[in-house]
């Protein structure tokens, strides 16, 4: 039976990704749709990352110089797109076997400019891995498909999104004036009236950060990327319903939980002599893993999820020093980071 | 609370209430026999969801103010000034908090855009707006 095949291009950036790129590869090889054509941005590794993806007959195409970031990367592969779809896919990411079949039933509204799906760690071992499972297993659970239901998807992931390919292109592509190019262009793409879609049943399965430097370098990233674009974009994603509320309580949450667990509680058990009051710290505890149990009892990792629960609250803590120094840094200081730094 | 970023206290609400509106436009166009589009599988999982959260709202509740904040006494609540019986209520029902909390913040980002809204027309009449503090420092929108 000839396979379907969807006229897609998948781009899959590259940066010394020689380790992982195979396992890439091979999940596109066996979607249940492929797509017309793989091209892999090889952005001037310094290691096998071309030589490996070249053997499995891969189109390669290298930058003519390090572009410095994803979004550079993907843009550069962008100009040579010809098919009405463009998936952007990161090269220490796998999918379900159907991902791409999933992705492609958001675009039959004429009006969807990106789909994105359900992120799952691929590998649960370290107390970084295992806090950001049960990160992701609340946000994909809890908060996106209820943004989903309103239509306001908060971020296309980077890692694993579809886009139509003219909308991209008339936003001149993913933009690299923020570290977080995904929430930026995800953000326009809703002032723009487009619709941004959750879809719950398309799967992958990125690498996380195993080690705190990795963790480190990305939480870098991320927190400057949500102040960057909230600098940015402020003006306009309050005229936007519904989303000018997720931002905003997200905004909130960022700073005053940060000061809660920072400062203030462990403050307040010194001065008021109540170790009681460190409690707060996992207040939320019960909250947080209704929606985790319910889908880790759905994906049979019920063990897993029951290991791992501690770890997000340690995780917790280290966002709430790197979203504190992100503010401070580009607020205060007016000191832009602009150096995208993956770590592995 | 977001993925990659701390915070619990107004974000878990907030969805929380989302999910009521959710619940409400379902039963509005189930009894006006109207087709909205919207995934009735969301709506029915985040409902289960939520009530489960309620059920450990309450629970926590009943936690922190018996074991942590030392429920006072009876008397106190109905004999006290207004600072005992607002200290009587918060320690009792520490849930208040945040969602006083929530409604402050959706009021004045609501009344920010009421303000945006108007100072957009202010430009669009000619009258120059107030120039930005980050004017040169970031790439305009498309």
């Amino acid at each position: 039976m000839p396979a379907r095949r969807a006229d897609l291009t998948i781009i899959v950036p590259a940066y010394n990704e020689e380790n992982s790129i195979l396992d890439t590869l091979d999940s596109i090889k066996k979607q249940s749709v492929k797509a017309k054509r793989v091209i892999v941005v090889d952005d001037h590794s310094t290691d096998k990352t071309a030589d490996i993806a070249t053997s499995v007959g891969v189109e390669v195409r290298e930058t003519p110089t390090n572009t410095g970031s994803k979004a550079g990367a993907q843009n550069y592969a962008l100009t040579k797109v010809k098919t009405k779809y463009v998936m952007a896919l990161d090269a220490d990411t796998t999918m379900d076997k159907s991902a791409v079949e999933k992705l492609l039933q958001a675009f039959k509204d004429e009006n969807t400019a990106a789909a994105c799906g359900f992120v799952i760690p691929r590998y649960v071992n370290t107390v970084w891995e295992r806090g950001r499972y049960i990160e992701y297993l609340i946000a994909f659970t809890y908060y996106k498909p209820i943004q989903e239901y309103f239509g306001k998807p908060l971020i296309s992931s980077g890692c694993f999104s579809m886009y139509r390919t003219k909308f991209l292109k008339e936003s001149n592509g993913w933009p690299t004036r923020t570290m977080a190019e995904d929430m930026d262009l995800t953000w326009s793409f809703h002032k723009k009236r487009f619709n941004v879609r959750f879809i719950p049943e398309a799967v992958c399965y990125p690498i996380e950060p195993q080690n705190f430097s990795f963790m480190k370098k990305q939480l870098i990233r991320w927190s400057h990327g949500f102040v960057q674009n909230l600098i940015l974009h402020w003006r306009n994603v309050l005229t936007v319903p519904y989303l000018n509320y997720i931002i905003a309580v997200m905004t909130w949450d960022s700073i005053i939980a940060s000061i809660m667990y920072l400062f203030l509680i462990p403050a307040f058990s010194i001065i008021f002599r109540s170790p009681w009051l460190l409690l707060l710290f996992i207040i939320d505890a019960p909250i947080v893993f209704i929606p985790v149990l319910l889908q880790g009892l759905k994906r049979k990792e019920l063990i897993i999820v029951i290991i791992s629960f501690p770890s997000f609250f340690v995780l917790r803590i280290v966002n709430a020093i790197f979203i504190m120094e992100a503010y401070w840094s580009e607020i205060i200081l007016r000191k832009r980071l602009t150096q995208y730094e993956k770590g592995h | 609370m977001n993925t990659g970023l701390p915070g619990t206290g107004i974000g878990g609400l907030f969805y929380m209430f989302s999910v009521f509106v959710m619940i409400f436009i379902e039963i509005k166009d189930i009894i006006f026999r109207r087709k909205n589009g919207y995934s009735k599988a969301i709506v029915l999982e985040q409902t289960i969801i939520i009530f489960l959260l309620i059920v450990a709202i309450y629970t926590t509740n009943i936690f922190f103010s018996k074991y942590v904040f030392k429920k006072p006494p009876i008397y106190l609540a109905v004999n006290a000034n207004l600072s005992a019986k607002a200290s009587y209520v918060v320690t009792n029902y520490p849930i208040l908090v945040p969602l006083a909390l929530l409604i402050i913040v959706l009021i004045f980002t609501q009344a920010l855009y009421v303000f945006l809204k108007s100072s957009k027309n202010e430009r669009d009449t000619g009258v120059e707006p107030v120039s930005s503090p980050w004017k040169g420092d970031i790439e305009p929108l498309n």
